[in-house]
C-alpha cells in the first residue's frame, strides 16, 4: 500500500491568505491620525501614539514586499529608499504651513500629498515604462503614505507639540534613513524561497519598535527640555513592544525552519 | 530667489537627475566582474554620488547659484572618479580582470580593443576608459542637478520664511535628497539593473526616463512650491 503525500497548496491559495497591503494601509492611515491627535492633546501620551505609529510601518513593510516579489529591476533598498524620499520630502515641506511644527491638519496633508506624488510615480513606471508588477501604482503609494506618517509621528514626538528647536533639524537625516532602513529591511531579511507575508510583517513590527527605540534616545538626549517625557515614553514602549514582537517573531520563525542548529561557541547549546 | 523661479528650478533638477542615472555605470553583477560597471544597483550609485555632490554644494550655498551647483557637480565627479579608479584597482589586482566593455569592439577613446579580453560567459569587467568618462559625465550632471533642486528650495525658503540660515540649509538638503532620490529610482527601473552608460543600447529608453522624471519631478516641486509659499 502506498501513501500519497498531500499536495502543496496552490500559488493562488497561499496568496489568498495573505492580508491585501490595501487593508494594512487603511489601519495605518486610521491608527496614524488618531495618534497624531492623541499627540496633539498631551505630548505626554507619546507612547500610545508611537504604538499607533507601528502600522504604517508594517503597511510600508508589505507594499516593498509585493513590489520587490516581482523582481523590480532596482534593488529592494530603492525602492526603500523612494518610498520614504517621497514621505519623508512631504513631511520636511509640511513644517513650513504653520508657525508651529504642524498643525492640526497636517495629518491630511501628508497622507494625501504623500500618497498623490506615490501614485502618480507608480502609475508613470506602470503606464509610461511599462513595469509589469500587478497594483503597482497602488503598492507605490502604500510604501509613501505610510513612511509620511510614520515620520509626521516621530517628528511630533520629538518636537514634543510642536516646539521647533534648531536641535530637531539636525535629526531629520537619521529620521529619514531609519525610516527607510525599517520598510525595506522587513523583506529584504525574510526573502527567500520560503519567505512569506505573517513572518515579514512580524520582522517590520520587530523593526518599527526598534527603530523608535532610537527615536526615544535620541529624544531624550536632545536638549529641549520639552520633549524629555514624551521621549522617555516612546523609548520605555519601545522597548517593551520589542521584546514582544521578537518573541513572536522567534517563535514563527522556528516554526518555518526546518531545523536550527547552535553553531557558535560554547558548542552543543540547546536553542 | 524668486519662489516660481526656484520651483522650476527643483523641476529641472530632478528632470537632470533622471538622465544623469543612464550614463553612470553600473550593474548588479559586476559584483562578480560579470559586467562593465561599478558593482551596485544603478539607482543607489547614483543616489551615492548626489549625496556627495550635496555635501559639497552646502559648503558653497552662500556663494551663489552657479558656483553652488559646479561645486555640487565637481563633489559628486570625484566621489565617482574615486569609486571607480578603487573598482578597477580592485578589478585589475585583485580578481585579474582588464578593464573591457561588452557594447563595442573598439574603445572609442582609446581605440583599444576589448573582446580579446574579456572572460567567456561574461559581459565585461570594470569601467573601460569610455565608460568612465560617461560615469564622470553622469555624475557632473547628477551633481549639478541635485544642488540645483538644494540650491532653489534653500533660496525659496529664505526668500519666504524667516528661519535661521542653518536649519534652510539642513531642510534644503533633505529636500533635495528626498528629490534625487525620488528621481534616481524611476530610471532604474528603465535601466533594469545594469547599465554600462552612454554607450549602452539602453540609453535608447532615455525618453521614457525624461517623462517620468518630468511628472514626479511636477508633482514633486508643485508641492514643495503650495506647502512653502502658497498655505
Amino acid at each position: 500500500m502506498t501513501t500519497q503525500a498531500p499536495e502543496p497548496p496552490a500559488a493562488e491559495e497561499v496568496e489568498a491568505k495573505e492580508i491585501p497591503n490595501i487593508k494594512l494601509y487603511i489601519v495605518a492611515v486610521i491608527t496614524g491620525i488618531i495618534g497624531y491627535y492623541i499627540l496633539l492633546a498631551n505630548p505626554n501620551l507619546a507612547f500610545i501614539s508611537v504604538i499607533l505609529a507601528w502600522p504604517a510601518i508594517v503597511a510600508g513593510a508589505g507594499g516593498v514586499e509585493h513590489l520587490c516579489r516581482y523582481g523590480l529591476g532596482t534593488g529592494t533598498s530603492s525602492i526603500g529608499y523612494w518610498g520614504t524620499a517621497v514621505g519623508a520630502t512631504v513631511v520636511f515641506a509640511t513644517i513650513f504651513m504653520s508657525s508651529q511644527i504642524f498643525n492640526l491638519y497636517s495629518p491630511f496633508i501628508v497622507i494625501i500629498a504623500g500618497t498623490i506624488i506615490g501614485y502618480v510615480v507608480g502609475l508613470c513606471a506602470e503606464r509610461i515604462i511599462k513595469m509589469k508588477i500587478p497594483e503597482q501604482a497602488q503598492q507605490s503609494f502604500i510604501i509613501t503614505g505610510s513612511s509620511a506618517i510614520f515620520i509626521l509621528i516621530v517628528l511630533e514626538v520629538l518636537s514634543s507639540g510642536g516646539v521647533a528647536a534648531t536641535e530637531l533639524y539636525y535629526t531629520f537625516p537619521v529620521i529619514y534613513i531609519g525610516t527607510a532602513l525599517v520598510i525595506l529591511h522587513p523583506y529584504n531579511g525574510s526573502l527567500g524561497a520560503g519567505e512569506n507575508q505573517k513572518r515579514t510583517l512580524l520582522l517590520a513590527c520587530c523593526e518599527a519598535s526598534l527603530i523608535t527605540t532610537l527615536f526615544g534616545i535620541i529624544g531624550v538626549l536632545l536638549p529641549n527640555t520639552t520633549s524629555f517625557i514624551p521621549a522617555l515614553g516612546m523609548l520605555v514602549i519601545s522597548l517593551i513592544g520589542f521584546a514582544v514582537f521578537v518573541r513572536i517573531w522567534w517563535k514563527k520563525v522556528k516554526e518555518d525552519t526546518y531545523e536550527i542548529v547552535w553553531t557558535g561557541y560554547p558548542a552543543g547549546v540547546p536553542h | 530667489m524668486d519662489p516660481i523661479a526656484a520651483m522650476i528650478g527643483i523641476i529641472i533638477g530632478g528632470v537632470i537627475v533622471g538622465i544623469c542615472v543612464h550614463f553612470i555605470p553600473a550593474s548588479a553583477v559586476g559584483a562578480m566582474s560579470a559586467s562593465t560597471g561599478i558593482a551596485t544597483g544603478p539607482s543607489m550609485l547614483s543616489a551615492g554620488c548626489g549625496l556627495a555632490g550635496l555635501y559639497a554644494a552646502g559648503y558653497s550655498i552662500k556663494l551663489g547659484l552657479p558656483i553652488t551647483v559646479a561645486s555640487g557637480a565637481l563633489g559628486s565627479a570625484l566621489m565617482i572618479i574615486c569609486t571607480m579608479l578603487l573598482a578597477n584597482a580592485i578589478c585589475a589586482f585583485g580578481t585579474g580582470v582588464a578593464p573591457v566593455a561588452g557594447t563595442y569592439d573598439k574603445d572609442p577613446i582609446t581605440g583599444w580593443r576589448q573582446k580579446p579580453f574579456m572572460s567567456p560567459g561574461t559581459d565585461g569587467h570594470s569601467m573601460p576608459t569610455t565608460t568612465a568618462l560617461s560615469g564622470i559625465i553622469g555624475a557632473l550632471l547628477g551633481g549639478a542637478g541635485g544642488s540645483l533642486v538644494f540650491a532653489s528650495t534653500y533660496g525659496m525658503l529664505t526668500e519666504v520664511t524667516a528661519i535661521a540660515t542653518a536649519t534652510a540649509i539642513t531642510i534644503a538638503g533633505m529636500v533635495a535628497a528626498g528629490v534625487f532620490l525620488v528621481n534616481c529610482v524611476l530610471p532604474a527601473y528603465v535601466l533594469v539593473g545594469k547599465t554600462e552608460g552612454m554607450t549602452d543600447p539602453k540609453m535608447k529608453k532615455l525618453p521614457k526616463t525624461l517623462i517620468s522624471c518630468i511628472v514626479a519631478s511636477v508633482f514633486t516641486g508643485v508641492f514643495i512650491y503650495a506647502a512653502v509659499v502658497v498655505i
